[in-house]
């Protein structure tokens, strides 16, 4: 099959530039139908020509002038304040995910934690705890019960099944 | 030692940063314009590849139309909120997105003018039946790895080499290639072996990895 592939990979780039290819047109879709590896091949080879063009347009000296003039017009408009505050912008992902991460782990290696003992327990503030107890919960790894005067925190069986197979 | 001259040839109009693109919005957000230049070079020339993917026409000032309505857009959206970097996923997914939707608009604008077929094809090979075209689509390819295997695959070419894959890429023909003053010296048969080769370096640079051309 890898010679068979070789043969058609020609044909794939030729198909893509449009230009003549050295085996049928019948016998490439043939081959394509049979073979997913070509099919990715085509897809990729049809980003890779397309993602060229681009590159090769973009570096005309219009096309240059154009994107410069745009990116000019853009960021000279004066930016809308007000809906985010001014300060350092913090990477949501980083600030709150990892602390996710480490309430999970916790969780995983205790089992059931008070609510109020969590930022104890996992030595984060008690804003990143909590935070980071939204995100989990917004992403069904996280169990709440209540009781009369404290509520558990824990994993729900799913997740305790992957902490325990290491996942 | 490889002539790696390749600026000279392709668009790359920004130096990388290493913010991340949501991290981008929020800076722009809160007043800072050259977060927006950065976020929009990014994607400036990878959009402009998945239109080309995606439009049925292929035309170039078209594409440069749809592009610059798709950055407008883009543009009103992130300031008026629209796009909120703590809670709609990611970046990356919402450019495409606005794109794919951008690009179903005006083709369907553009096709209720009547074109002649050659114009609305002009350079469509012919095509292949629609359950491998389903297989094959556009929308699914990635065209950022493309465009890093691409970056990395010219790194390993020669300027003559990288013009040579502009030319073609700039879908010239073979004879038009030949009327470049340096490319004057070799036959059609050269010519055409030494792009042959080319491809096959890229394409095998491509399996191997970026960095084993």
């Amino acid at each position: 099959m890898k010679n068979k592939c070789e043969k058609y990979g020609l044909a794939i780039t030729d198909y893509v530039l449009g230009e003549k290819m050295d085996v049928s047109q019948e016998a490439l879709v043939k081959h394509l139908r049979a073979c997913a590896k070509c099919r990715e091949d085509l897809k990729n080879w049809q980003a890779t020509y397309a993602v060229m063009r681009a590159r090769e347009y973009d570096s005309r000296p219009e096309a240059k002038a154009r994107y410069e003039a745009l990116i000019k017009e853009l960021t000279t408009q004066p930016v809308p304040t007000g809906f985010v505050p001014q300060g350092t912008q913090l990477d949501v992902v980083q600030e709150i995910g990892s602390p996710a991460g480490k309430v999970w782990r916790t969780l995983a290696s205790n089992g059931v934690i008070r609510m109020e003992d969590l930022p104890k327990k996992t030595g984060l503030t008690p804003e990143l705890a909590y935070g980071a107890m939204g995100w989990l919960a917004h992403e069904n790894k996280l169990c709440m019960t209540r009781h009369n005067d404290h509520t558990d925190l824990y994993l729900p069986a799913s997740e305790r099944q992957n902490a325990q197979a290491g996942v | 030692m490889l002539d790696t001259g390749r600026d000279n040839y392709y668009h790359n109009p920004m130096p990388e940063d290493p913010r991340s693109d949501e991290v981008l919005v929020t800076a722009y957000s809160a007043g800072d314009p050259a977060a927006l230049e950065i976020l929009l070079s990014r994607y400036y020339t990878i959009i402009r590849a998945y239109l080309f993917g995606l439009s049925f026409f292929k035309d170039e000032g078209y594409l440069d139309d749809v592009r610059q309505q798709i950055v407008l857009t883009l543009f009103t959206e992130i300031r008026s909120g629209r796009f909120n970097p703590a809670g709609d996923g990611s970046f990356r997914k919402w450019v495409y997105r606005v794109t794919q939707l951008e690009c179903l608009n005006q083709d369907k604008k553009r096709r209720k003018q009547f074109k002649p077929v050659s114009e609305v094809f002009p350079e469509e090979p012919t095509g292949l039946p629609s359950d491998l075209l389903m297989q094959v689509s556009p929308e699914s390819a990635d065209y950022e790895s493309a465009d890093r295997k691409l970056q990395a695959v010219l790194k390993y070419l020669t300027t003559e080499e990288q013009k040579l894959m502009q030319l073609v890429s700039a879908h010239k023909e073979y004879k038009e290639i030949l009327q470049e003053p340096e490319f004057a010296k070799y036959s059609l048969d050269y010519l055409k072996h030494k792009i042959y080769n080319i491809r096959q370096r890229i394409r095998k640079g491509y399996q191997k990895g970026e960095d084993k051309i």
